[in-house]
């Protein structure tokens, strides 16, 4: 009988160091011998099994191996006959100018996915009272 | 051309300063303690420091965290706070210029003249290998460079090494125009981010305090021998001070001219 969750553990170490060994059989170069796990996708191997005595579930799921024919080549850098190794794009232009704080709220909106409402500024309700009150029961 | 590598040279010379630094602390094995006087604003204090161990920097920090990140020295005359910007700003454009260029030019750099505001630009004599006279775009992304070093916010660490140290650091790494001009037993070693640089110091505190920076000029030097070295120049503004664009822009058209700083004698050092 299959108990869940699973109680114990003792085999989980045995059975991946088995599962990796395959594995590292197939892509590290040395002998290479059928590992039975199936691609999901190309390069990519994904297995959930039982293991022997039936106690728990195995997941498998190693780093996935981009096959060659799914690469795309490096975007060309356009040649200048400049003796620098830095471009001058408008990443360098930018760093010359001052930004309008409406455009700096802009991109804080979208890296943080809020809206603008955040970025204003807000008296803060919740600041100590100036000069402090004096409360005689605390 | 030349078969060095800039990077393979920062590597060593980053590996062997990071020894000495090591060795140097293991000498300090008890820590003694030390009363430090504080009179100046917000308040007056007394602290109490580790010998040989803390430096004006820790106590500027115990004092308040506005002294410590605006404190450029610990020394009240603004005459040197200047030539402490200006020495920081050479030391600054140094690590810029070895790390600027395409990884075929070994940028060999030579030194830089006692600081003086008063010639309106802060300078740099370095051997590029090559006649370079840079587009305005150029000398732009090296501004940009300064730009981003301020940015990173990175200390000026201080080491002082003896003469066979410093021979290790900068000899052994054949820079040999740098070692000739200063002797002595020991000598100031300044590292900032991944580069190191000999400089009698002081500099400021961190690279944070520099504000508007502009490179305005490469001139070539005259020398007798067959070394060619270029002078690299620039301007520039501590972060706290703010200037209208018209009048930065006197200064920049100042700073363009050649520097009458001393020009290194290649000759004099042994190299021809």
């Amino acid at each position: 009988m299959i108990s869940w969750p699973p109680t114990k553990l003792i085999s989980l170490t045995r059975l991946i160091s088995v599962i990796g060994r395959r594995y590292y059989a197939r892509h590290a170069g040395g002998s290479s011998y059928e590992s039975g796990i199936p691609q999901t996708e190309p390069g990519r191997e994904e297995a959930v099994i039982l293991s022997n005595d039936g106690e728990m579930f195995v997941c498998w799921h190693p780093q996935p191996v981009i096959p060659y024919s799914c690469t795309r080549p490096l975007p060309d850098v356009p040649e200048t006959d400049t003796v620098l190794n830095v471009q001058y794009n408008s990443e360098v232009k930018e760093l010359f100018k001052r930004q309008h704080p409406y455009y700096v709220n802009q991109k804080l909106q979208k890296l943080t996915f809020t809206t603008k409402h955040r970025w204003f500024p807000k008296h803060d309700v919740w600041a100590p009272p100036k000069p402090p009150k004096d409360r005689e029961y605390l | 051309m030349s078969s060095y590598l800039n990077s393979a040279v920062t590597e060593h010379r980053l590996k062997l300063f990071e020894k000495e630094k090591e060795r140097q602390r293991r000498l300090i094995t008890d820590v003694h303690k030390i009363t430090v006087q504080y009179r100046d604003h917000p308040e007056h204090c007394t602290l109490i420091m580790n010998k040989k161990l803390s430096t004006p920097y820790d106590c500027a920090r115990h004092v308040s965290q506005l002294v410590g990140d605006r404190a450029v020295l610990a020394e009240a005359d603004p005459f040197y706070a200047n030539r402490a910007f200006w020495r920081s700003c050479s030391l600054m454009l140094g690590s810029v210029l070895e790390n600027s260029f395409k990884s075929k030019f070994y940028v060999q750099l030579c030194s830089f003249p006692a600081p003086n505001v008063r010639t309106g630009s802060f300078v740099y004599d370095v051997d590029l290998g090559i006649d370079w006279t840079p587009t305005k775009e150029e000398l732009r992304m090296l501004s940009a460079q300064m730009v981003r070093l301020s940015m990173q916010k990175l200390p000026f660490e201080r080491l002082s090494v003896k003469w066979y140290a410093q021979r290790l650091l900068f000899h052994i790494l054949i820079n040999p125009s740098k070692i000739d001009g200063s002797a002595g037993d020991e000598v100031t070693v300044y590292r900032v981010g991944r580069f190191l640089d000999m400089s009698c110091g002081p500099l400021m505190a961190n690279t944070a305090q520099l504000g508007r920076v502009t490179i305005t000029a490469v001139h070539p030097l005259p020398s007798a021998s067959s070394r060619r070295l270029h002078r690299v120049q620039g301007v520039a503004l501590p972060h706290s001070i703010l200037m209208n664009h018209f009048s930065y822009s006197i200064l920049e058209k100042r700073a363009r001219k050649l520097n009458e700083g001393r020009i290194p004698d290649l000759v004099a050092m042994g190299l021809s």
